[in-house]
């Protein structure tokens, strides 16, 4: 019998147009329909349940099994955060690579590919263009461990086709463009989508409503990070800033800025709870602007960018951003952990309140990428004396 | 199981009837067509009876699922086959282009709305006398209230319990819901949408439900939207004049709206009713936050549409003051002068709502019980109704202004209007007469910049067309 991972792809060779329902000894079941890939016809699902699965094809039954995974699998929206389906928190570092419209990428994406596996980042934007590079591109990400989130074209056939063969991938997230008619869409993608996927807009929310229940979570340009705190309450889903602009030295407002304020948006975002995306926009980088499909990122950001993926795969479960300290943003833990964001102002130190016990104290230039770590015993509050420079955060664990 | 297209599935099942289960007990049910899931909030029905009702927008099978707190509506499992809509079913009003709203299958809805704000706490031969009125009248939404006022002293209110100062917030009564219901479903077979008044600030503390906390608050809005969500002619007004109840902040409305598009499933229409006072205070909500669907405005002019269509949403004057011979400001107009800030409006781009006011009357004032309609308005309303129903529109729902032209004359008697037309094949036209409701072809045809003789009495309009 055929078998399977959970959460692995099943790829069936079908003789056209048709569709399926593949059921499980439990009584769940997913609907899936094929798609052309060159001569063939292919129908693919991802299991997300181990045991026996069967679907009918032609009159004929299929079955196999599903075995153990041995991968976290999608991520799932939980509330304001973002799961694994094995339940493991999952913190997204995305950045921006939108392919040239039209040419041979092949070579630009294997360098690419190169960059990214050995980068700070495990979520990457791609724009759909053709379906079988844009494949191909999802499968070597898979395969480096990084998802991929997909801004869809907006006619519906195409969108149809590329969720029916990219869906059974368990990396890929979607995202629509602005368009008139984004609900229909939307409720389409959930349809055809036998994995259950997340799906976006990316739009301001003045523009289209990210409210509905079938946006899983907001994908917005936002230049001022600040304002993701009100979104996040506003909306009580998930807050992807998307675009808040690139590194580099283009010729428009968006594609050259400092490193130092990339960096910092990305942190102010991300201390407020918020999941902000990398761009680069240096012109004469080898093979054009990383974030237009260039072979790899030349900026200084997504390298000072490893601090925080440090921070972020070991932030406690249930953090949430708190409002003790009105004057910095706060993610906390109540009692057990803290990190605090302080941006462009030169505080000479910074006062907590904590319960008695000892903890680790990590002041983080996040700027030059150091760490000044101590071991602190309190009674009640907390002064942490600080450089009195720019770009500071403050990391407290609790240790006993 | 069947259930027509946009009509309402309910399933039933029986579970703990102990302790406070409005409260204590978490009902959902996952309803999936294909791969696409969408769940609704059971409720607690009393008598360990809890619902859950689901309105599919897809023909073809669906499955469900349910989830709860208590093991005994927990996991159950079925089918329902969605069914093509019957004769009259067009779906639920939904936004069209930027200022309009089209059903869902894709037809026109009007939009010419009434008030009857407590017609549902009414005697039930009275309830019988306004749907009796509402059917031979031109209306096709009623706004409504949920909440009694200080002064009404109702056997049933929707919390348990009917007598201010004793009234049980924490629990609902689900014979009141029951009731209601029944009224909102009678005017889903008038094809009339019910749009639905959900706080109001003529409380004054009596019954304390304009001044509930935030849980209270939460509460009240997911269980109504639970029970009434599922009725495809609902929509949501959050309150009826929000800047008279003081209790209340811009922010604790914006957090209640945002709770009711949480709750909903289907995303009814959605909107916030300001007040306004000695024609001098205008507080309306700001109606650019993306919550909202579209601007429930008080105002009591109808030209001031232009202005608010900056707004990339419809434009829906519900109260622009009332026919009648109240002693309130709000309740006397002429049927002349309540008919002309109807077409003012509406030539405009935005959508009136009509209200009547005679408080010597055998069934007293419209707005407030129902009953019957004694005023002038509402046929002259139909007609307007008939007018603006026939005028060709394009995608986005505006008037196609390359085959017609509107251009009503409003309270002035000119002898002659001076119109800028589109060069091209001429236009021909007719007077329509907004009192007498007759339409006269004029002589002639026009095009470009022209002067069109007119008789010279007030409330005409101009429909050209090529």
């Amino acid at each position: 019998m055929t078998e399977v991972e959970r959460w692995g792809v099943l790829e069936l060779q079908v003789d056209g147009p048709v569709s399926t329902v593949f059921r499980h000894e439990s009584g769940e079941s997913a609907y899936a329909e094929s798609f052309q890939d060159g001569d063939r016809w292919l129908i693919r699902f991802m299991p997300g349940l181990e045991g026996d699965w069967a679907c009918a094809l032609a009159g004929t039954s299929h079955a196999f099994t599903c075995d153990p995974a041995t991968t976290p699998g999608p991520v799932r929206r939980v509330g304001t955060t973002f799961r694994r389906a094995d339940g493991t928190a999952y913190h997204p570092l995305t950045t921006t690579w939108f392919d040239h419209p039209t040419g041979d990428s092949a070579d630009r994406w294997a360098a690419a590919c190169r960059a990214l596996a050995a980068s700070p980042f495990n979520r990457v934007r791609l724009r759909a263009g053709n379906p079988q590079h844009l494949e191909t591109q999802v499968r070597d990400l898979l395969a480096a461990g990084i998802d991929a989130e997909i801004l869809l074209p907006s006619d519906e056939p195409a969108i149809r086709d590329l969720v029916n063969r990219l869906a059974a991938y368990r990396n890929v997230s979607w995202c629509l463009d602005a368009s008139s008619d984004a609900r229909h869409l939307a409720e389409l993608i959930a349809e055809c989508d036998s994995s259950n996927h997340l799906i976006s807009i990316h739009t301001a929310p003045e523009a289209v409503d990210p409210g509905p229940p079938w946006f899983t979570h907001l994908s917005v340009p936002l230049e001022n990070l600040r304002g993701v705190s009100a979104l996040r309450r506003d909306y009580a889903k998930p807050v992807l800033v998307d675009a808040c602009g690139s590194e580099g030295d283009g010729s428009t407002p968006d594609t050259s800025l400092r490193p130092e304020e990339l960096l910092t948006r990305i942190w102010e975002g991300t201390v407020r709870g918020a999941h902000v995306t990398h761009g680069e926009w240096y012109v004469d980088s080898d093979g054009g602007p990383w974030s237009a499909g260039g072979t790899r990122p030349t900026g200084v950001v997504a390298q000072r960018l490893r601090l925080l993926r440090e921070v972020l795969d070991e932030l406690p479960d249930g953090v949430e951003p708190i409002d003790d300290y009105r004057d910095a943003p706060t993610l906390a833990v109540p009692g057990s952990y803290y990190l605090q964001y302080l941006g462009e102002h030169q505080f000479p130190k910074r006062t907590f309140t904590l319960p008695a016990g000892t903890y680790q104290v990590d002041v983080l230039d996040v700027w030059n990428h150091t760490v000044r770590s101590t071991r602190e015993t309190v009674a009640d509050t907390l002064t942490v004396r600080l450089p009195g420079t720019q770009y500071q955060a403050i990391q407290i664990r609790r240790a006993s | 199981m069947t259930v027509e297209r946009w009509g309402v599935h309910e399933l039933t099942l029986t579970g703990p009837a102990d302790g406070n289960p409005f409260a204590d007990v978490e009902f959902r049910v996952a309803y999936r067509y294909r791969n696409r899931v969408l769940t609704v909030d059971g409720f607690y029905d009393g008598d360990g009876m809890y619902r859950a009702r689901f309105s599919p927008d897809r023909e073809g099978e669906w499955s469900y699922v349910t989830s709860s707190s208590a093991p005994e509506l927990d996991g159950h499992r079925g089918t329902l086959l969605c069914i093509p809509p019957g004769p009259g079913n067009h779906g639920p009003v939904r936004v069209r282009g930027a200022h309009h709203f089209a059903y869902a299958d894709g037809s026109r809805y009007d939009c010419i709305g009434t008030t009857c704000y407590h017609w549902t706490y009414q005697s039930k031969d009275l309830q019988e006398l306004t749907l009796a009125s509402l059917r031979s009248a031109p209306f096709d939404k009623v706004r409504m209230c949920l909440l009694p006022t200080d002064g009404m002293r109702p056997e049933r209110t929707p919390f348990a319990g009917s007598t201010p100062g004793s009234v049980d917030v924490s629990r609902f009564d689900p014979a009141f819901f029951a009731d209601f219901e029944a009224r909102v479903a009678d005017l889903l077979s008038l094809g009339i949408q019910a749009d639905l008044i959900l706080f109001h600030p003529y409380d004054r503390g009596v019954w304390g439900f304009d001044r509930m906390t935030a849980a209270e608050d939460a509460a009240y809005l997911r269980y109504v939207v639970a029970r009434l969500a599922a009725y495809r002619n609902v929509w949501w007004s959050l309150s009826n004049e929000y800047d008279f109840n003081r209790e209340k902040t811009i922010a604790d409305w914006d957090r209640l709206l945002q709770l009711v598009q949480r709750y909903d499933p289907y995303q009814r229409l959605r909107s916030i009713h300001n007040g306004t006072k000695m024609y001098e205070v205008f507080t309306p909500y700001d109606f650019g936050k993306p919550w909202i669907t579209h601007q429930s405005v008080q105002h009591w002019d109808g030209a001031e549409v232009a202005a608010w269509r900056a707004c990339p949403k419809p434009v829906v004057i519900d109260e622009i003051g009332y026919e009648g011979n109240a002693g309130r400001r709000w309740g006397n107009l002429t049927a002349d002068e309540m008919v002309h800030r109807f077409w003012q409006g509406m030539t405009a781009g935005g959508y009136v709502g009509h209200g009547e006011s005679f408080v010597d009357r055998e069934t007293r004032a419209w707005i407030s019980v129902g009953g019957r309609l004694y005023g002038e308005s509402p046929a002259r309303i139909a007609f307007l109704r008939s007018v603006f129903a026939e005028l060709p529109r394009g995608r986005d729902g505006e008037v196609d202004a390359s085959r017609c032209v509107l251009h009503y004359l409003g309270d002035r008697q000119p002898s002659a209007v001076e119109l800028d037309l589109p060069l091209g094949d001429p236009f021909r036209f007719e007077l329509i007469d907004t009192r007498t409701l007759t339409v006269t072809p004029v002589a002639g045809s026009y095009s470009g910049s022209c002067r069109i003789p007119l008789p010279t009495h007030p409330y005409l309009a101009l429909r050209g067309t090529r």
